[in-house]
């Protein structure tokens, strides 16, 4: 395996105490905080959530990191525990479903990401911005198919990465993104091609 | 393979159509060759294409800024420091319940059954009031005989034997009040000793002395 982005700054972490590792994990905390809580963001559906959910992420990396001992990528270990706190905070019902019935929040938080000025070629049917229509198609994907496509097309992480974060088989990431392809393409129709 | 046929008639599954790893440009060599000859798959990709192209336009959701926002480091080093010392807490208390565990053990029955775990409680039970009680009659036994070996001593002249009155007047020729005080003490101590033995040899040897 190619020797780890974060090896040094992980290091650090590991070997550095008081304000010297503390910068460490300030270092660390900067380079994936945006991926950490969109990724959180994308799974839950609501931003005070997936900024909760963020937190514990950080604190829990960091408080384990001398555990870590570099046989897969940080990146992945992180998300694997962002993604594993994620099915928690569903578990206990706090997120809601997203489904068909979003939260106002989180309604709140796809109106701050659609651009405010789209061009014509933006425009799709019902008034609707192209940007929009996808993310709610995204937005009604189950649990698992989401979590896919937001790992693949947006973390851009390769099928093994998906698998190791998710905990599951490569055939069955696979499966997962295809059967992804088809719900949104069928949610698209013809405006998809 | 878990490859998903999408068009009817062809086999090739569209999960194979697209990279399979991120970073890489176009499909597998294999998956090429299939789409310069299978339309219906070459249009498919193209759908996942610009499907994909697509998803990764979304934009990103950036982490909040504010300082009210619960995603800062200086909230999350807070929290670290707290479990550090939660750790260092729990550590200090496993140290002092083990001390205590280390105390009770101590206590006399428990110590006394310790060494007897394989046996019924109430053969236990047996075990200890034997003990206890050949414990109390080795001291009775000690208390009587101690007496006796003592005036075996005191029979046989050897030092000591006489207690601290005898030797006392035998080694000074000061006044009989002092003798007296110490005999006193001596028979309280050790029971009736020999204080007429001891007495008079001192007078004698004061009225002849300088």
């Amino acid at each position: 395996m190619p020797k780890d982005p974060d090896f040094e700054l992980i290091r650090r972490c590991q070997t550095e105490i008081g304000p010297a590792r503390d910068a460490a994990f300030a270092e660390l905390f900067e380079n994936y905080k945006d991926r950490v809580f969109n990724l959180a963001g994308r799974l839950l559906g609501n931003p005070a959530d997936a900024e909760d959910v963020s937190q514990e992420a950080f604190v829990t990396v960091f408080r384990k990191i001398q555990e870590f001992r570099f046989s897969s990528r940080f990146y992945t270990w992180l998300y694997r525990v962002v993604f594993n706190l994620c099915v928690d905070q569903r578990r206990r019902g706090f997120a809601g479903p997203l489904g068909d019935a979003p939260t106002t929040e989180g309604e709140a938080m796809l109106a701050g990401l659609t651009d405010p000025d789209p061009g014509p070629i933006e425009r799709v049917v019902e008034g609707d911005s192209r940007q929009r229509t996808v993310e709610r198609a995204l937005r009604r994907l189950s649990d698992p198919l989401r979590a896919v496509v937001v790992l693949r097309y947006m973390e851009d992480l390769a099928y093994e990465e998906i698998a190791e974060v998710l905990g599951i088989s490569l055939g069955t990431v696979k499966s997962r993104l295809s059967r992804a392809h088809h719900f949104l393409q069928e949610m698209f129709g013809s405006s998809a091609t | 393979m878990s490859a998903i046929a999408d068009n009817p008639g062809c086999g090739f599954g569209s999960d194979e159509l697209l990279p399979a790893r991120a970073g890489e440009s176009g499909p597998s060599e294999a998956a090429s060759r299939h789409l310069a000859g299978c339309p219906a798959c070459a249009r498919t990709l193209a759908q996942r294409q610009q499907l994909a192209a697509e998803l990764r336009a979304l934009p990103r959701l950036a982490a909040p800024r504010g300082p009210a926002s619960a995603l800062q480091i200086a909230a999350i080093l807070d929290r670290l420091d707290e479990s550090r010392l939660e750790a260092r807490l729990a550590s200090e208390a496993g140290t002092i319940r083990r001390w205590l565990a280390a105390l009770a053990r101590l206590r006399a029955p428990e110590t006394l059954v310790a060494p007897l775990p394989a046996l019924q409680p109430a053969r236990r039970l047996v075990v200890v009031r034997g003990a206890a009680l050949a414990a109390a009659a080795a001291l009775v036994a000690a208390a009587s005989i101690l007496p006796w070996l003592g005036a075996r001593s005191a029979r046989s002249g050897a030092p000591g034997a006489h207690g601290l009155a005898a030797q006392t007047a035998a080694l000074s020729d000061r006044t009989p009040i002092q003798l007296r005080a110490i005999e006193r003490v001596d028979s309280l101590a050790a029971g009736p000793r020999p204080i007429e033995l001891a007495l008079p040899p001192a007078a004698p040897a004061r009225r002849g002395g300088p």
